[in-house]
């Protein structure tokens, strides 16, 4: 061991030695080329993150627009009643297939080969495939809705386009799922067992595994309908049914997986935030992993069975399912109260989008209670926001730990404590707003935009809702914003491990070199081989 | 300020491993094909339990599922299953002729299957725009299982190809994918044939 002067930059552990690993794809090429003929997964990563930021906040801005058309019960103003339901269904879509699986999903295509000491992720060439499958599947959905397509549209081929379109984008996003679970399962440092995994690389595997599940049912029910659609349309097919035999996947507990991915980037934010070494390690793979079992719905599909919510199981499920998010919760809590916290942006931020999930689930519980007569109204809908705002922060607050990794230039930090507070005010204002209507028994909007009876305070909890929305439309630009110098090489140059990090993709430059590591990687014998590496050093400095 | 350069090199080289991906990846996506074809099978019997709770025959009028057919193309699955462990048990013992002979005879038994199954839809008479949502049913659910099986066959005819002509090396993960594929695809088709032919 050598102790030597240097200035203190770039501290970057020499690992040991290394077990094989998959093969490396051929070093891409630079330029253009090297972004189209692309099979490294670091630039998928990017291409993925960067694109489905900007779908994400256009799809938020959308849904605003749907909340907003709620807030005057009596007429449309800003949209006609032909429009309504294709920008509703649209912003749906948008939001989650667009926007927060293809985020994470680049998140993930990056940082878990990364983390798991991995030279590549799995099936570079089928990852890149998915990004492109995934992006063309974008267009085709957006202009078959603009040729007045979308699931109840009337120009019939468009329509059809919608639907082979939306299953191409799952099909993509399935195929990048595969992907990296196959990365997590099978291409780990040598040492690094799934009780070592970093927290988000397990949190991936989870979600990636339960994103698979849902997404293939979710693709029967789009072939059936295509099909119908395409023959005869006598029952799924017929357009007053094609929409709502997909809505189980916008509803508890399917939509809670979206979320998912925010458990394990909280995880390894606390260790970074506390500077302390995780406890109970095990108890948190757990909580993610029940979590994820427990937001399994493709089962949960009320368009065939609407008294599926009051079936014990659905009722189980939705109440059970708090559990290891409070116990997630309380690792946070221990942690924070044995380390010395730094608040980090990604700390902050995803701490609350822990806090709008519990919401989520919290609601959802409830919603299953059926003496509280909850079923049907608008508070399914709340749930659903809610949901989808922790996983917004979850996005956000992975840009704000990794970005700086992934792009080699430092994203604008102080940015993420404004972040915070329009995600945590932005989730909770969007999902109280459908909640209090629904709790005053208001029913879902009808397809042309009005509805069968008007609640009380449910004008009150469309605002709500609407300026909810808007503050995530907000949070979506503030992290492009963040991010977008880095992105453009601006700024400055981003260190190896800006935050003192725990695990393997601490362990490399920023933006790692090709194949990740500069040297060979040594057995990993513990969830945090750089924190055992420094202490190993300061043992024998002592 | 200044900072120290920890310089660590302490763990011996460790011995190769196998990634074994193409066989994680195999698996997974096998799986969630089948998982996609039992959610149509459970929409399938949810269908058919609410027609006939109504009174009303499942089948639509002229048309038939004749058991023949099924269940010879299960028997051409599962002889295909043996003949498929036969070629990986050859493999294992680096015997190149067996290995060829059991691929060749694993293919061409998917082939057998096509050819069946291809036969049964065209005398099977069921309508895609049935009134009640069967026809719909039915060739999304069999449809789907062809395409699987014709899935299955370029993966073996890849691997089997990718050894005549050279990878042998890479060939044993590669057919052990091949046959997990396989064999899931042959426990859909159970579930398949128990539920949408054998019961009707």
């Amino acid at each position: 061991m050598t102790v030597t002067e240097s200035k203190p930059e770039e501290v970057v552990p020499d690992l040991g030695a290394a077990p094989a690993q998959p093969a490396l794809p051929p070093e891409p090429p630079s330029g253009i080329a090297g972004v189209l003929g692309t099979a490294d997964h670091k630039t998928v990563g990017r291409l993925y993150v960067g694109f489905s930021l900007l779908f994400l906040a256009a799809f938020l801005v959308t849904s605003a627009l749907v909340n907003a058309e709620a807030m005057d019960a009596g007429s449309l103003s800003i949209l006609d009643a032909s429009t309504f339901f294709q920008v509703q269904t649209l912003s749906q879509i948008g939001v989650v297939f667009l926007g927060l699986m293809p985020a994470f999903l680049g998140l993930a295509l990056f940082v878990v080969p990364l983390q798991i000491g991995s030279p590549t992720i799995a099936f570079p060439r089928a990852a890149a495939a998915s990004f492109w499958g995934w992006l063309l599947g974008a267009g085709l959905l957006i202009a078959a809705y603009i040729g007045n397509g979308g699931p109840v549209g009337g120009n019939s081929d468009m329509v059809k386009l919608f639907f082979v379109a939306f299953a191409m984008v799952i099909l993509s996003l399935g195929l990048a799922s595969v992907c990296v679970i196959t990365t997590v399962a099978t291409a780990r440092a040598r040492g690094m067992n799934l009780m070592r995994v970093p927290l988000f690389s397990w949190s991936m595997l989870v979600a990636g595994s339960m994103w698979l599940l849902n997404t293939a049912a979710l693709l029967a029910n789009l072939l059936i309908i295509y099909i119908d659609t395409t023959h005869g349309q006598v029952l799924y097919g017929a357009p007053a049914n094609r929409w709502i035999q997909l809505t189980w996947i916008f509803a508890q507990p399917a939509v809670l997986t979206f979320a998912l991915p925010v458990l394990g980037i909280l995880g390894d934010a606390t260790t970074v935030a506390t500077r302390v070494r995780p406890a109970r390690y095990g108890v948190s793979l757990g909580a993610i992993g029940a979590a994820g079992a427990l937001t399994f719905g493709a089962y949960a599909q009320t368009a065939f069975n609407p008294a599926l919510i009051t079936e014990a199981l659905f009722v189980l499920q939705s109440l059970v399912v708090v559990l290891p998010l409070l116990a997630l919760l309380g690792g946070v809590a221990d942690a924070v109260r044995r380390g010395r916290l730094r608040p980090t942006s990604a700390f902050l931020v995803s701490v609350a989008g822990l806090l709008l999930l519990l919401g989520a689930a919290l609601a959802g519980g409830l919603y299953a209670l059926e003496p509280l007569n909850l079923g049907f109204t608008v508070w399914g809908a709340g749930v659903g926001n809610a949901a989808t705002a922790a996983a917004v922060a979850g996005v956000a607050a992975g840009v704000f730990h990794w970005g700086s990794k992934i792009w080699g230039h430092r994203v604008a930090e102080p940015i993420g404590k404004l972040v915070f507070l329009a995600v945590l005010a932005g989730g909770a204002l969007y999902a109280a707003g459908q909640l209090i209507a629904g709790a005053n028994g208001q029913l879902p909007v009808l397809p042309d935009g009005t509805f069968d009876s008007v609640a009380d305070n449910a004008e009150l909890g469309a605002m709500l809702s609407t300026v909810g929305c808007a503050l995530l439309a907000v949070v979506t630009v503030l992290v492009i914003l963040a991010a977008l110098p880095a992105a453009l090489r601006r700024g400055l140059q981003a260190d190896a491990d800006p935050w003192g990090g725990q695990t393997l993709e601490w362990a490399t430059s920023s933006p790692p070199p090709h194949g990740n590591f500069r040297g060979p990687i040594a057995e990993v014998t513990s969830p945090s081989p750089l924190l055992d590496v420094r202490e190993g050093a300061a043992k024998e400095i002592v | 300020m200044a900072a120290s350069v920890v310089s660590v090199s302490t763990a011996p080289p460790a011995p190769p491993q196998r990634p074994r991906t193409l066989l994680v990846g195999t698996a997974i996506t096998a799986c969630t094909i089948g998982f996609a074809i039992f959610c149509m099978v459970g929409l399938y019997l949810a269908r058919r339990s609410d027609v006939l709770n109504t009174g009303q025959k499942w089948l639509p009028k002229g048309a038939v599922i004749p058991l023949p057919q099924p269940n010879m193309m299960f028997a051409t699955l599962l002889i295909s299953c043996v003949t498929l462990a036969w070629g990986a048990y050859a493999l294992r013992r680096d015997d190149r002729q067996n290995a060829y002979v059991a691929l060749g005879v694993t293919t061409l038994m998917a082939f057998a299957y096509v050819v069946q199954a291809t036969y049964l839809f065209s005398i099977s008479g069921v309508a895609v725009d049935a009134p009640l949502g069967q026809g719909v049913l039915f060739w999304a659910i069999s449809g789907t299982h062809l395409a699987m099986v014709i899935g299955g066959m370029v993966f073996m005819l890849l691997v089997t190809l990718r050894a005549l002509f050279g990878g042998y090396r890479q060939l044993p993960e590669g057919v052990t994918a091949a046959a997990i594929y396989w064999s899931i695809t042959v426990g859909v088709y159970a579930v398949v044939w128990y539920a949408v032919y054998i019961t009707k």
